[in-house]
């Protein structure tokens, strides 16, 4: 069954998605830097009127809890990463790399990028793990 | 020593490696003293080019000065040009003895590339010491 994006049942889904991934486990080791938040900005035309916000308490490789936040919550974690819906939909498909969406302004990041650059491949796995949420979008029939 | 000043110029605003580069070398500069020194005896431009990002850049340093350019300019004396995984890979390069280092893991997979061509660098032979310099400068460890 597909999961709604952005959903607390797609939320639900990536952590297990998460928490199962022998890659994320080893890629996702050295973490240890708290917790990253993902911001999807709002876009009323497909309904979502709100930035939605996903919190992620990410350690050593695992998840250790997840909810829907709102972006002022958002903006407190030590990392925070904002994308238009399209955006996040290319990741989730795989279609567009973190690093890369980043390096064009797609996504933007708030947080040490000094992290976030030594830690590249955990942050690949996490879109990895994504991108195996069975996923609806919003925007598609 | 005049305070470090690093700049994203108006034309490289909506240019997410430009805002990257400028925050990793702001960052890397205030965590160290010796990159620090390294930066203040800066001077000319290198060019960097992300091919899958479809993203290029300028950093035209000036002893103490960086101004960080949308486009690679003219005259641009070194020209990297590879793909968003690997241009942060050069940053992920360890120093030892205030130098870069090659010969360990992430070292040699930055040699590796540059020999396999997929990492290229244009200005290599003229500039070694400007390179050095932007490798001590850049990475993160």
């Amino acid at each position: 069954m597909s999961m709604k994006f952005p959903s607390e049942e797609w939320v639900t889904a990536f952590v297990t998605a998460i928490n199962e991934s022998p890659e994320y486990k080893e890629g996702g080791k050295p973490w240890t830097y708290g917790v990253t938040a993902l911001v999807v900005n709002p876009q009323p035309e497909i309904g979502l009127t709100e930035a939605y916000g996903i919190w992620l308490d990410l350690h050593e490789g695992v998840c250790r809890e997840a909810h829907h936040c709102t972006v002022e919550e958002a903006q407190t974690a030590p990392f925070c990463i904002f994308g238009d819906y399209a955006r996040w939909k290319q990741v989730i498909h795989k279609e567009l790399e973190p690093v890369k969406g980043m390096m064009q302004g797609k996504l933007k990041l708030k947080g040490n990028l000094q992290i976030i650059v030594r830690n590249v491949k955990a942050a690949q796995a996490l879109v990895t793990c994504a991108t195996r949420v069975p996923t609806q979008f919003l925007d598609e029939p | 020593m005049t305070e470090p000043e690093i700049t994203v110029d108006k034309s490289a605003e909506e240019n997410g490696l430009a805002n990257m580069v400028a925050e990793l070398l702001r960052a890397n500069i205030e965590s160290s003293a010796h990159k620090k020194a390294v930066f203040s005896r800066m001077k000319g431009s290198v060019g960097l080019f992300a091919t899958d990002a479809e993203v290029k850049v300028t950093l035209v340093f000036d002893r103490g000065r960086c101004v960080v350019h949308d486009g690679i300019l003219e005259g641009t004396g070194v020209t990297v040009t590879a793909d968003s995984d690997s241009i942060l890979e050069l940053s992920n390069v360890r120093l030892v003895g205030g130098l870069p280092c090659y010969f360990d893991k992430a070292g040699r997979a930055v040699v590796s590339k540059v020999f396999g061509r997929a990492i290229r660098i244009r200005g290599l032979l003229l500039h070694p010491v400007t390179l050095t310099r932007l490798g001590i400068v850049l990475s993160v460890n």
